[in-house]
């Protein structure tokens, strides 16, 4: 079930909503819990098991890494090793065997076979929240959780279980344990649900159809224009969709009474790569330097070894997007860019114009989404291809009709990617417009409901067809 | 003094707002529960989700979430409001198309006709070919122009569409052997040939084409035929796919020769008639099978013209509102529909001295369909 759906619009949610402020405070964690493995159960009835599994598991390890943490840093070390291990093998498992079957029945090795088990809905982001526990733990940076209902519902809480932010432990291990859920932060929480929801059903899921529609044209038709509106809309729909259900979980954290670190700080106003990766799922950048980067050593071993940190972070964050090789690619074509930029670029940027060092920096990244959208690597080389002149021709009535029919989205969807809304050009942050906000939350409400309904409509031109 | 005044203020923003939420989600959300479940979206011509298996067995392994919110939005209240709501919402923010329909001038609602498979053009033309030559017959080929192409000028400013009258003359030019009646310059010239909200062409259409026909294959002059207004309201697959409800219907005419002509129909279904009309589909939302009671896979049908001759026709929809006419020249008519029909055509093919062969499809069903390969 997705936030942008109309059964958790119109069933779920509201049911949540009413049974954890009906339930007194000290109950809430545990309803919390109950109504995320529901939610997630309802689209893994099986997983939610492994789920549970998970759930003790860390707790329990967290639990006996805090027990040895200041005696024996032995033991603890210990049963941190076997906790990150046990992790990362069911990350592994799920989410990389058939890779790695795969390729190892590609070089010959045909006795290891795909599996083909359903990958677990946001077992990415769940095993890399649930580990960062036992490792905080064993730094001090937390204490041990001593309810595991608590620490449970820290794992699964809905509204960011299946798609980030992913929430550290230490972050929000105070508010675990005692929050005062009040009208300034739903207030808070219903305005940037709002944002976020139209963010994914308006802006994303609208540019996604161009996308398709582009790709989707017969080579005789393509053009450099049309690819590049497809690709840009591609760009659009993969920010507004990311950043738009971040939007959503902080929201709804914030309607529960919580506080969730920022994901996304409009990444496509950024001067350079490096800055991009500072903006762009701001949570997984944290982790890997937290839980990766700095254990390696960071930059804190000569100039050689930082290199190699980061192309192993960038390693590991390509893969972790997914178990394809061009999700590789995509992760080491970004750590060679951003050792570029700290050997030299960054330096060259800083003298430019503005406007040089956003072209540029839009140029990496709409290139680098090519491979983030074809997992098909010579598919998305001859979409490359096509961007940069090898087209049947430059522009042609397909790409003026794209153009002219998203001119209006694209234009709003190009505002949006700015913070012009947080800044004064913003009628609705002077006090006299403050009175339009509650109709627009509204209005905003309604058109949303109508473009979810709309994408489950279906007509059938011809029955029996 | 000023500073509460503006605490108050605030606070009456946050709390109008939190409940604006509020109450919108609740009071949806309560009001879907109760409001009344249809089983058929006439707009989207399909069942709408029955219901859902809620056992244990298909919960834990089978698709119960999936059936359940298809369920659930299939039901949802106010259905065709919100479709209708999507689409004004695009349509003011300057999008000349919604759901592949575009939104043309004078509230005509026109098919995109954006690409199409090269290679299932090609193969089409060569089953046609093989057919012909396999029995030894020229083909009467008539592929349709659709609105895109004659109503190009009510087109919004930017619309893409198929060269349709380049793609008709390339494939008539690979069809040498057979007689193609090339529509482009017949249709769209003068009058309204297409519906407004529907992608078949109209009772005026349909008549130019029949004065083609008599004019390159039977060698003669059209017959008079007399237009009556029968419904005033048929809103089409256009309409329906659009989203653009707030359009006016289209009129629907039945057309009868001056010289009285009786018929027998027989479906393929057992169902006789005398009419190539079906006064109760005047009733329903999709007014087009008027003609000749919609799709059916093989329709038989005799005539009082005495002309011993017959009509063998391959055909889609858009030959349902031209055979009223046509129907006037044959004694015969085997009417098939190669997406329904899955036998043998042409043994059908007996008395070859006096019979027609026609092909008579919409060009962009041409291009898109894949049936026609049964005739091979």
């Amino acid at each position: 079930m997705v936030f942008s759906s109309l059964t958790f619009l119109f069933a779920y949610f509201p049911a949540v909503l009413a049974v954890y402020f009906v339930c007194p405070p000290k109950w809430r964690n545990l309803v919390l819990l109950i109504v995320s493995l529901f939610f997630y159960g309802w689209g893994e009835p099986v997983y939610v098991l492994m789920m549970i599994f998970s759930i003790i598991a860390n707790w329990f390890f967290g639990k006996m890494v805090g027990k040895y943490r200041k005696d024996n840093k032995e033991k603890a070390k210990k049963w941190l090793i076997v906790c990150v291990v046990f992790n990362l093998l069911l990350l592994g498992f799920f989410k990389y065997w058939d890779f790695f079957a795969e390729n190892m029945n590609a070089i010959g090795l045909s006795f290891i076979k795909p599996l083909h088990l359903g990958l677990p809905i946001g077992i990415s982001f769940y095993t890399f929240q649930a580990m960062s526990y036992p490792i905080d733990v064993y730094r001090f940076d937390t204490d041990p959780q001593k309810s595991v209902i608590s620490f449970g519902a820290y794992v699964t809480m809905f509204p960011q279980l299946i798609a980030g932010p992913i929430v550290r432990y230490k972050d929000i291990a105070a508010q675990l344990m005692k929050r005062r859920e009040n009208l300034n932060q739903f207030y808070e929480g219903v305005l940037r649900f709002t944002v976020g929801l139209s963010k994914k059903v308006l802006l994303a899921n609208s540019c996604g159809q161009v996308f398709e529609a582009v790709r989707a044209l017969p080579a005789s038709q393509s053009s450099v224009i049309a690819a590049w509106v497809g690709i840009i809309c591609y760009t659009f729909q993969i920010y507004f969709d990311f950043s738009g259900y971040s939007d959503m979980a902080i929201g709804m954290g914030k309607m529960f009474g919580f506080d969730f670190l920022e994901n996304f700080n409009y990444p496509y106003v950024s001067k350079s790569v490096t800055e991009f990766w500072r903006r762009w799922h701001m949570s997984l950048s944290y982790w890997f330097r937290d839980y990766v980067y700095i254990p390696l050593g960071g930059n804190r071993k000569g100039f050689r070894r930082q290199i190699i940190n980061i192309m192993i972070v960038w390693l590991l964050t390509g893969f972790w997007h997914g178990a394809s090789w061009n999700f590789v690619l995509w992760g080491v074509f970004y750590g060679i860019v951003l050792i570029i930029e700290k050997l030299f670029l960054l330096k060259k940027l800083e003298k430019m114009p503005e406007w040089v060092t956003h072209v540029y920096t839009m140029l990496i990244v709409i290139i680098a989404w090519v491979f983030f959208a074809f997992t098909d690597l010579s598919q998305a080389f001859r979409y490359l291809g096509m961007m940069f002149g090898f087209a049947s021709s430059f522009v042609n009535k397909e790409a003026v009709f794209f153009l002219r029919n998203n001119l209006v989205l694209m234009c709003i969807a190009a505002i949006a990617c700015t913070p012009i809304a947080k800044s004064d050009l913003n009628p609705l942050r002077r006090e006299r417009f403050a009175v339009l906000i509650a109709p627009l939350v509204l209005i905003a409400f309604i058109v949303c409901t109508a473009f979810i309904v709309d994408a489950s409509y279906n007509p059938f031109l011809y029955f029996r067809f | 003094m000023k500073k509460t005044d503006r605490k108050t203020r605030k606070l009456i923003v946050q709390c109008a707002t939190c409940l604006v939420f509020v109450a919108f989600v609740f009071v949806m959300t309560i009001l879907n529960l109760f409001w009344p479940k249809s089983d058929f979206s006439e707009n989207e011509n399909r069942a709408l989700s029955p219901g859902v298996d809620a056992s244990a067995a298909n919960i834990f392994f089978g698709d119960f979430d999936t059936e359940f919110e298809t369920w659930f939005s299939d039901h949802f209240m106010l259905r065709d409001r919100w479709i209708e709501i999507k689409s004004s919402v695009r349509k003011d923010l300057g999008a000349i198309e919604n759901n592949g329909v575009y939104l043309a001038h004078d509230g005509r609602l026109i098919q995109q006709f954006l690409s199409y498979d090269e290679k299932t053009v090609e193969n089409n033309i060569s089953y046609l070919q093989e057919f012909s030559e396999e029995n030894d017959v020229k083909l009467n080929v008539m592929l349709v122009p659709g609105a895109a192409y004659g109503e190009a000028g009510y087109l919004p400013i930017g619309a893409a569409n198929v060269d349709e009258r380049a793609l008709i003359r390339q494939i008539n030019g690979k069809l040498s052997d057979q007689n193609c009646i090339d529509l482009t310059e017949v249709l769209g010239t003068k009058e309204q040939s297409w519906f407004r909200t529907d992608h078949h062409w109209n009772e005026k259409g349909a008549l130019s084409a029949y004065g083609a026909i008599c004019r390159k294959v039977l060698d003669k002059e059209p017959q008079a035929f007399n237009l009556t207004k029968v419904a005033d309201d048929f809103k089409g697959t256009m309409y329906s796919k659009s989203g653009a409800f707030w359009t006016k219907g289209d009129p629907i005419y039945r057309m009868d020769p001056k010289d009285p002509l009786t018929v027998k129909v027989t479906y393929d279904n057992g169902t006789e008639s005398d009419s190539m009309f079906m006064d109760k589909n005047l009733e329903i939302k999709d007014k087009y099978t008027y003609y000749l009671d919609g799709n059916h896979a093989h329709v038989h049908i005799s005539t009082s013209a005495e002309t011993g001759r017959k009509a063998i026709i391959i055909k889609d929809s858009y030959s349902h509102i031209l055979i009223p006419y046509l129907a006037s020249e044959y004694s015969e008519l085997e009417i098939f529909d190669l997406r329904y029909y899955h036998d043998q055509v042409s043994t059908w093919l007996t008395d070859k001295e006096n019979t027609d062969v026609y092909v008579i499809y919409g060009i962009e069903t041409f291009a898109a369909d894949s049936n026609l390969s049964i005739l091979w």
